[in-house]
């Protein structure tokens, strides 16, 4: 094996004032050879990111580490004053960050930002052409597009893939040997995830750097890793080579993690009967005017023209990036939203513009599950009070609507003692089942899950997954299902539409879509899907 | 956008304001118990020359005919005739302008040559001896009454040091060094507390931004924190600070007409105590519309001046 | 995670004893609410509290040193400085208390109705920023020029200046927590306009509605007494502090004590409420600590 540019042997993270002696991570080994990418995975709080920020010297304030050394070519950073971190950090150690939108500084251009790396961490001063030049070929090796105007560009003025590209740029600016990544494809677009991991790949060839990588997707860490470190709860459950942990994992837990990653097969690939159609939708557009002074201003056409059909126990899932028009589709649909114009023909009503007061007794047979559990509940009202608010409005008195609710905690697996409990007591992965409770309350017809596993940690995301299956079976229920995950959408749906800026591209039963993709957007998604080879 | 469109578009956006200050200012006047024809026309004055007189100034009109004719006057810039100097009301603010003016200015510019470092440096050291000793000054400075201030330096600085002058106003052509000094008290006095607003603003929105993801990449770029913190840190956090500077100006103001009391300044805030003792409408019906339009006006060079500190803003 | 939720007390009897229980461990709170129940308890006990009538006058005893009589000497009319302080706190507690429920009150109602329905929105946030860009101050003066100076007309013109903040507050908080996602759940289940503000709503403003209130209650007592200062406040014979130190101007100089008493009383009064608010804030939630820090 090549040289190793980190070594990282024995390191326990606790806390700066700890009184029983908590810790964080604990003796955690990983070893980062030159010209190698070694992915960090596991879900959230499995310290994995702690490890990260350890070797930055960046810990949050009241951590640090208590045990263990950080070694980069041979020099211990532990014992490192701060003076010599901040050379290192930048100049020989670069790092990137899950959002790259975020983590430029908003109010100064590209190449101030860029620029000042090489001005504070060298002592002469240099003349503005040479800064200019080096910044310029630092943007371009990223194959950042006319380089030379970007430059000049404020962060809120390029795309999300951009941004990371000139995060990128900036870390590898000053030639480090060790590059670590935080989750830098996690914000982004698949198809812009793909490229980006592409990118990376491809820096670690030429410039022969160490890659220390975080995520918590065994997809990325298939496409792209040369080692694996598995952690889970603060310590490294398994560690090896990538083709190694991938095709033969030792640890329960890992095996766990791989085959939780959505595939994109239907496990029950039954074949439906036609049913009877409970919603059609036609000619449905929404467009958001920015009406602007004198009347002039943009407008923006978040659906152009969507119509489909949705089955008795049928799941129909809607595919596309951010920006595709699939949430606002499902927010008229489940009219939180009114459209602009178009046909929501429910049960044979149109809904679409019709006035509140008219639409009140259709709303049960439409329900939404939301992509955030820690905001869909009311963090002052228990459980039950949640729960039964549904049940009452549509005319239940409040003592049957809680013995109602309490035989769907029970369908959604959750204890049916829990409600007078209150929402921050229970994880990601019971409020959702929670919100599903709610949603189901009120013998709703339709479910329409608006990235509703997006959320949750990928073992979590596996069981709610099959929760949905397993409503649609026991109830008969129809789905809207909203993702931006072709694979999800794989394992749940018997039909899948494909959107992409307002449109639907593509659409038809998951089977042919998979097999036998027909336009071009839809195939990009698919060669797009991180772990597609290896994890098959 | 052109810079000059969004000037036009920002400098429309506040004519509906301008618009309903003017009419709040209308309403004062007639809703006000006393009626100030009969003031007008004074004590002996018989029924038919009081409604000759109402008839003159178009009382005897319904309200919102009143309010228009009010209203076009007003656009061609006439405020009226003051009730007990038979003036024209712009004159009066004319020439009591100048004073106001003066101290709102020095007062501004010392706030914030002082107020913004303390925030900075109290952010900046949090939980040091700065920020405990800007905490308690900010904390005392928002409890006691402006006029309060006034006196204790005019104790203090005048009556026991005899530093500077206990009341009184120097213009300009009386020499600068004359000017500021019988200035300084009236500043120090409405300094305190927009020294502790701003303070206070700066150092919430320089420790909030420094908890943002940007100011983690900097440090893992390895820029001293210096840079970190004046760099990157304080510029993001400008806008917050701009606008409390312009939102404060209302409060400004309110110190201005108490100050002047204090020290005695032929400035504006005294001309609306003395009106409102006299019950002179029309002048106060002047001030209201004058330090309205400058509120109006200084908040739109702030709201301007965003897109200096935020490219992003200047993108909408 | 929660990004923009207020967490504040749950509604079952559990989270209030435990909000109750925090509330006194806090030594910020607890303070503003000891200076709070002080003054509430001089102001109520005013006539035992070894006073004499605020308004006597003994021409005679002008401008007294302190003595065993005069426990604080007398002012320019002969009356006694320590009744009139005493009996001053009722003054200021009833314009403080009468001036922030008047303004919380109208304030968020308009505030609701803003939020709620999108029509009058705009009108009502114009009207609001006009009434904004008067200075609270001037607008009181011009309001009680008008309407001649008691308790009540004071403390409507003080009041009304502020109801446009306290709309503009309460109009945010809903715009943000109609946003929230058991915001629309609750919709998509068919709940009723007012259950809704009800029961979702209004508890997220309630946390910032006590903080800005108290705030409220502070300026009013300080713009009261730089109203009586510039003599358009409480008539001159009423004990209120803001006249007292307006009676001092002339005769501070011989006597500080005349300007140095109300004004400590003042100060103390505004301190204890202005902490009460800022260990409310910090409890309720630090993310307030911008858009509710206009102090007077």
């Amino acid at each position: 094996m090549s040289e190793a540019v980190l070594e990282v042997a024995g390191l326990t993270v606790g806390l700066t004032h700890d009184a029983d002696g908590r810790r964080i991570v604990r003796d955690i080994n990983v070893t980062v050879p030159r010209g190698q990418i070694v992915c960090v995975v596991g879900e959230s709080g499995s310290g994995k990111s702690v490890t990260a920020f350890s070797v930055m010297a960046l810990l949050p304030q009241g951590l640090k580490p208590v045990a263990g050394s950080i070694k980069l070519l041979g020099e211990e950073l532990i014992a490192a004053t701060d003076d010599r971190m901040r050379e290192l950090r930048g100049s020989r150690i670069g790092m990137i960050f899950q959002e790259p939108m975020t983590a430029l500084n908003p109010v100064m251009t590209v190449r101030e930002q860029l620029a000042e790396l090489i001005e504070w961490h060298s002592e002469k001063r240099h003349p503005k052409a040479e800064v200019d030049k080096r910044v310029l070929a630092a943007l371009e090796d990223m194959l950042l597009p006319n380089a030379a105007q970007m430059m000049h560009a404020y962060p809120h003025q390029l795309s999300g893939g951009q941004r990371q590209r000139v995060m990128i740029a900036m870390a590898m600016l000053l030639e480090p040997i060790l590059l670590i990544a935080d989750e830098p494809t996690t914000a982004l677009d698949v198809t812009t995830q793909k490229q980006i991991l592409v990118l990376i790949k491809d820096l670690v060839k030429r410039k022969n750097i160490g890659v220390l990588f975080i995520t918590h997707d065994f997809g990325v860490v298939a496409d792209i890793a040369d080692q694996v470190v598995v952690m889970q709860k603060g310590v490294v459950v398994e560690s090896g080579s990538a083709d190694t942990v991938l095709k033969n994992p030792a640890q329960p837990y890992t095996r766990l993690l791989i085959d939780s990653v959505p595939k994109g097969i239907r496990k029950s690939a039954e074949i439906r009967e036609p049913s009877p159609t409970l919603l059609e939708v036609k000619a449905l557009k929404m467009t958001y005017g920015h009406r602007g002074f004198l009347g002039r201003g943009r407008v923006t056409q978040a659906v152009k023209e969507a119509a489909f059909t949705l089955g008795r126990g049928e799941i129909l899932g809607v595919v596309g990036e951010s920006g595709s028009g699939k949430s606002t589709l499902a927010r008229c649909v489940s009219r939180l939203m009114k459209p602009t114009s178009g046909e929501i023909s429910l049960l044979g009503t149109d809904i679409a513009r019709v006035s509140n007061e008219t639409l009140r007794p259709h709303r049960r047979y439409v329900q939404v599950v939301f992509q955030d559990p820690y905001r869909s509940l009311n963090p002052r009202l228990s459980v039950g009070q949640s729960l039964i608010e549904g049940v009452v409005n549509f005319g239940a008195t409040p003592e049957a609507a809680r013995a109602k609710v309490a035989t769907l905690l029970e369908l959604v697996g959750m204890d049916t003692q829990i409600l007078d409990r209150f929402p921050h007591e229970f994880s990601g992965g019971q409020r959702q089942r929670i919100c599903i409770a709610r949603a189901l309350a009120s013998e709703p017809q339709i479910l329409i899950a608006d990235e509703a596993v997006s959320a949750l940690d990928v073992t979590v995301q596996a069981q709610v997954l099959r929760l949905f299956a397993d409503l649609r079976s026991r109830l008969g229920l129809a789905m809207l299902f909203i993702t931006h995950d072709l694979r999800v959408a794989g394992e749940l749906c018997d039909r899948i539409m494909v959107m992409k800026s307002g449109e639907i591209v593509e659409s038809g039963p998951t089977a042919d879509i998979f097999d036998n993709p027909q336009h071009p957007y839809t195939k990009a998604l698919f060669s797009a899907a991180p772990g597609r080879e290896r994890l098959q | 956008m052109a810079v000059a469109g969004v000037l036009l578009k920002r400098s429309v956006s506040v004519v509906p304001v301008l618009a309903v200050v003017a009419l709040i200012a209308f309403l004062l006047l007639r809703f006000s118990s006393g009626d100030p024809v009969a003031q007008l026309a004074g004590d002996n004055a018989d029924p038919a020359a009081i409604a000759a007189i109402r008839a003159r100034l178009g009382l005897d009109q319904p309200l919102p005919v009143q309010f228009l004719h009010w209203l076009w006057r007003l656009l061609q810039g006439d405020l009226g005739t003051s009730i007990v100097s038979n003036q024209p009301v712009s004159t009066q603010i004319v020439q009591r302008v100048g004073p106001t003016l003066a101290v709102s200015l020095t007062t501004i510019i010392f706030s914030v040559l002082v107020g913004v470092p303390i925030g900075v440096l109290a952010a900046w050291r949090r939980g040091g001896w700065l920020d405990r000793f800007a905490m308690w000054t900010s904390v005392t400075g928002f409890a006691v009454p402006t006029f309060a201030i006034g006196y204790f330096w005019i104790y203090l600085l005048s009556m026991q040091l005899g530093l500077f002058p206990v009341q009184g106003y120097a213009s300009l052509s009386e020499g600068i060094g004359r000017f500021l000094w019988h200035l300084t008290l009236p500043t120090l006095t409405l300094s305190l507390v927009y020294v502790a607003l701003i303070a206070r603003v700066t150092r919430t929105s320089l420790l909030e931004v420094l908890n943002e993801d940007f100011v983690r990449t900097a440090r893992a770029k390895g820029l001293p924190e210096r840079i970190v913190v004046f760099k990157h840190a304080l510029r993001n956090a400008a806008v917050p600070i701009v606008s409390i500077i312009g939102i404060g100006v209302a409060l400004l103001i309110g110190g201005v007409v108490v100050t002047e009391s204090v020290f005695n300044l032929p400035g504006l805030g005294r001309l609306t105590v003395d009106s409102v003792l006299a019950r002179d409408y029309p002048v106060i019906q002047g001030i209201i519309m004058v330090f309205g339009g400058a509120y109006v006006a200084i908040n739109l060079l702030v709201d301007i001046s965003y897109s200096f500190f935020d490219p992003r803003i200047s993108a909408q | 995670m929660t990004a923009t939720t207020v967490i504040a007390p749950a509604s079952s009897s559990v989270g209030a004893r435990t909000f109750v229980r925090k509330l006194l461990r806090n030594r910020t709170i607890l303070f503003g609410l000891g200076v709070l129940a002080l003054l509430a308890l001089v102001a109520i006990f005013a006539s035992v509290m070894w006073t004499v009538d605020p308004s006597a006058l003994k021409p005679r005893l002008r401008l007294r040193p302190p003595s065993a009589v005069n426990w604080l000497g007398t002012d320019n009319l002969g009356r006694d400085i320590w009744s009139r302080l005493i009996y001053g706190s009722r003054v200021s507690l009833i314009v403080g208390a009468v001036v922030a429920v008047i303004a919380v009150i109208a304030g968020s109602a308009l505030g609701l109705i803003a939020g709620m329905v999108r029509w009058i929105d705009n009108i009502l946030m114009r009207m609001m920023d006009g009434m904004m860009a008067i200075p609270a101050i001037l607008l009181a003066i011009a309001l009680i020029g008008g309407l001649g100076a008691n308790l009540v007309t004071i403390c409507v013109a003080i009041a009304i200046p502020e109801i446009p903040r306290v709309a503009r507050m309460v109009r945010s908080v809903v715009l943000t927590v109609r946003e929230e996602a058991y915001v629309e759940a609750a919709v998509s289940m068919g709940t009723r306009l007012p259950v809704l503000v009800i029961r979702h709503i209004v508890p997220n403003i309630l946390a910032p509605l006590i903080v800005q209130a108290t705030y409220i209650a502070s300026s009013a007592i300080l713009i009261e007494a730089s109203l009586s200062f510039l003599g358009i406040g409480m008539p001159d014979e009423f004990p209120s502090w803001g006249n007292m130190m307006a009676d001092a101007r002339l005769y501070f100089q011989i006597r500080p004590g005349l300007m140095l008493f109300p004004g400590i009383c003042i100060a103390l009064t505004v301190l204890g409420i202005n902490r009460l608010g800022d260990g409310l804030r910090d409890m309720l939630d630090p993310r307030l600590a911008r858009s509710v820090g206009g102090v007077k």
